[in-house]
């Protein structure tokens, strides 16, 4: 299976800061992903003036975000606010560096929608044409999607609830974590209904913060601070055919392709991933997370989950150590690629996966993606 | 004061599915060559990549693919009939509409259950529907 890939191993990502979660109305996005990126440029060492590449997101302005860190740049773009973005930026980052239009990547994400009020469903906002009807929200196109998968492969909310669980139990690990309490099996059949099949603890959390990566080549990644976490591999597949609606493939062969390239790119087996981090917007994503990447056969995700494959302990792939966007912060994958690298560099105390090696992250929306880091 | 259900947000291309709708017709375009029948709708086909397509009024007829039930409010508007079903209804020629299935308890409501067009009409708005279509269950 070796092939080669040109940009197998030639990026790294030497630096990350993340700030605290939760609701900070005194401050706002461009503050959140600054203190963020200050905290990622100290523990690596790499100097401001050697940033020379921007990539932002969800902060609108990347030239006012430019100017109040004084950058210095050759590259500088703003990405989509939209949780799909974040491994794409990832990507732009790899390519840049590469082909020699930046050096040092600074991507910084900053997120004050918990107290500007940002709402997921209702007037207004970019639902679509299905308003009239009253079907609006993300997790509303999730839960139709389960629904059939339901109806399809006969999973149930029994499989969606160990999700809520394991990753709450992580995030109790997880220092800062949004949320701190257990979640009990009554405590899940308890909540309520959101968008039916979908309860309560199926959704993400909304809430502030920042996070900032610093990404160079492997070259300028030897002599910094922290150990260096190698971006081995990465694929992405797009598909937009009818995706004014709930997909009614569950993104499977867009991850099926992405599977196909991202380990043999990466030159590394799924067997050998230590770990995983899964865009958790909602419980169904992580099942059709692991069903499109061949964690498990189609229609096998509910009972692949039930066996504790995700969990810290004792789990195959521990996955989401930090709790992720269900309980530790919705920073719409940033969060997870951070929590990536320091999975890598075994910095991760009670949550550590032991002997970690690989850590693979997975987004599933009509833009899917997968990256393999390495320490 | 009373707030009106959210009303579609009417563009170019959805212009004539919308009027369509006040006459009681559901329509769609449907490619010329390859007969392909698609909602919701816009400038050109997407199998032959031109502008070779045409309006075509639908039977009405289709199956629920998929349901919700939603319980969060999300509009003013719609809290008397919380908790309400929301379908994605394959219809007969192929394309996919959404919509809410009237005249049954959401506890009735099933996957693969035949369906066919009923009209509600709201402030300058005729929205269609979707029935249980209890004659031809027997034959599915």
């Amino acid at each position: 299976m070796m092939s080669d890939w040109s940009l197998r191993d030639k990026n790294c990502i030497v630096g990350v800061g993340t700030t605290e979660w939760g609701v900070f109305p005194e401050t706002d996005c461009y503050e959140m992903g600054l203190r963020a990126l200050q905290t990622a440029v100290s523990e690596c060492g790499i100097k401001w003036s050697e940033i020379d590449g921007l990539i932002v997101n969800r902060i609108p302005s990347y030239e006012r975000l430019a100017e109040m860190a004084n950058l210095n740049l050759r590259y500088c773009i703003t990405t989509p606010g939209e949780g799909r973005y974040a491994g794409i930026s990832l990507m732009l980052a790899c390519q840049a560096i590469a082909s020699g239009d930046a050096e040092v990547v600074a991507l910084v994400y900053g997120n004050d929608g918990k107290s500007a009020g940002v709402k997921y469903g209702g007037a207004t906002g970019p639902w679509g044409p299905w308003l009239p009807w009253g079907f609006t929200s993300p997790g509303a196109i999730h839960a139709m999607m389960f629904k059939r998968h339901m109806y399809e492969f006969g999973t149930s909310s029994e499989d969606l609830a160990p999700i809520a669980m394991t990753f709450r139990d992580h995030a109790l690990r997880c220092p800062g974590a949004v949320m701190n309490k257990p979640i009990t099996s009554e405590d899940y059949w308890n909540s309520r209904f959101i968008c039916e099949p979908l309860r309560l603890y199926d959704y993400c959390l909304i809430n502030d913060g920042g996070v900032a990566l610093i990404v160079t080549s492997a070259e300028r990644a030897r002599d910094l601070i922290k150990p260096p976490t190698y971006i081995s591999g990465y694929a992405r597949s797009d598909n937009f055919d009818g995706s004014a609606f709930p997909k009614t493939d569950y993104w499977y062969p867009i991850l099926q392709e992405v599977a196909g390239k991202v380990y043999q790119r990466a030159n590394i087996d799924q067997d050998a991933v230590s770990g995983l981090m899964i865009y958790d917007n909602f419980t169904p994503t992580v099942l059709f997370s692991l069903e499109g990447l061949g964690f498990c056969k189609q229609g096998e995700g509910g009972e692949f989950i039930r066996e504790g494959n995700l969990a810290l302990d004792g789990g195959r792939w521990p996955t989401n150590t930090t709790g992720g966007h269900l309980s530790e912060s919705y920073m719409q994958g940033w969060g997870l690629l951070a929590e990536a690298v320091r999975q890598c560099r075994r910095e991760c105390g009670d949550r550590q996966i032991s002997d970690c090696e690989v850590v693979q992250y997975v987004c599933a929306t009509n833009l899917s993606v997968s990256f393999l880091f390495r320490r | 004061m009373t707030e009106y259900k959210p009303e579609p947000r009417i563009d170019l291309w959805n212009k004539e599915f919308w009027e369509a709708c006040k006459e009681h017709k559901l329509t769609a375009q449907r490619c010329n060559q390859t007969g392909r029948v698609w909602l919701p709708p816009s400038p050109m086909s997407p199998e032959t990549h031109d502008n070779s397509w045409h309006w075509i009024e639908l039977s009405g007829r289709g199956v629920v693919w998929s349901f919700v039930i939603m319980h969060q409010k999300y509009f003013e508007s719609f809290s008397e009939d919380i908790p309400y079903n929301v379908a994605q209804i394959k219809l007969e020629e192929g394309a996919m509409i959404i919509s809410n299935i009237v005249g049954v308890g959401n506890e009735d409501i099933e996957i693969g259950m035949p369906v066919h067009v009923s009209w509600e009409t709201r402030e300058n708005l005729t929205i269609p529907m979707f029935s249980p279509d209890t004659s031809s269950r027997e034959s599915l």
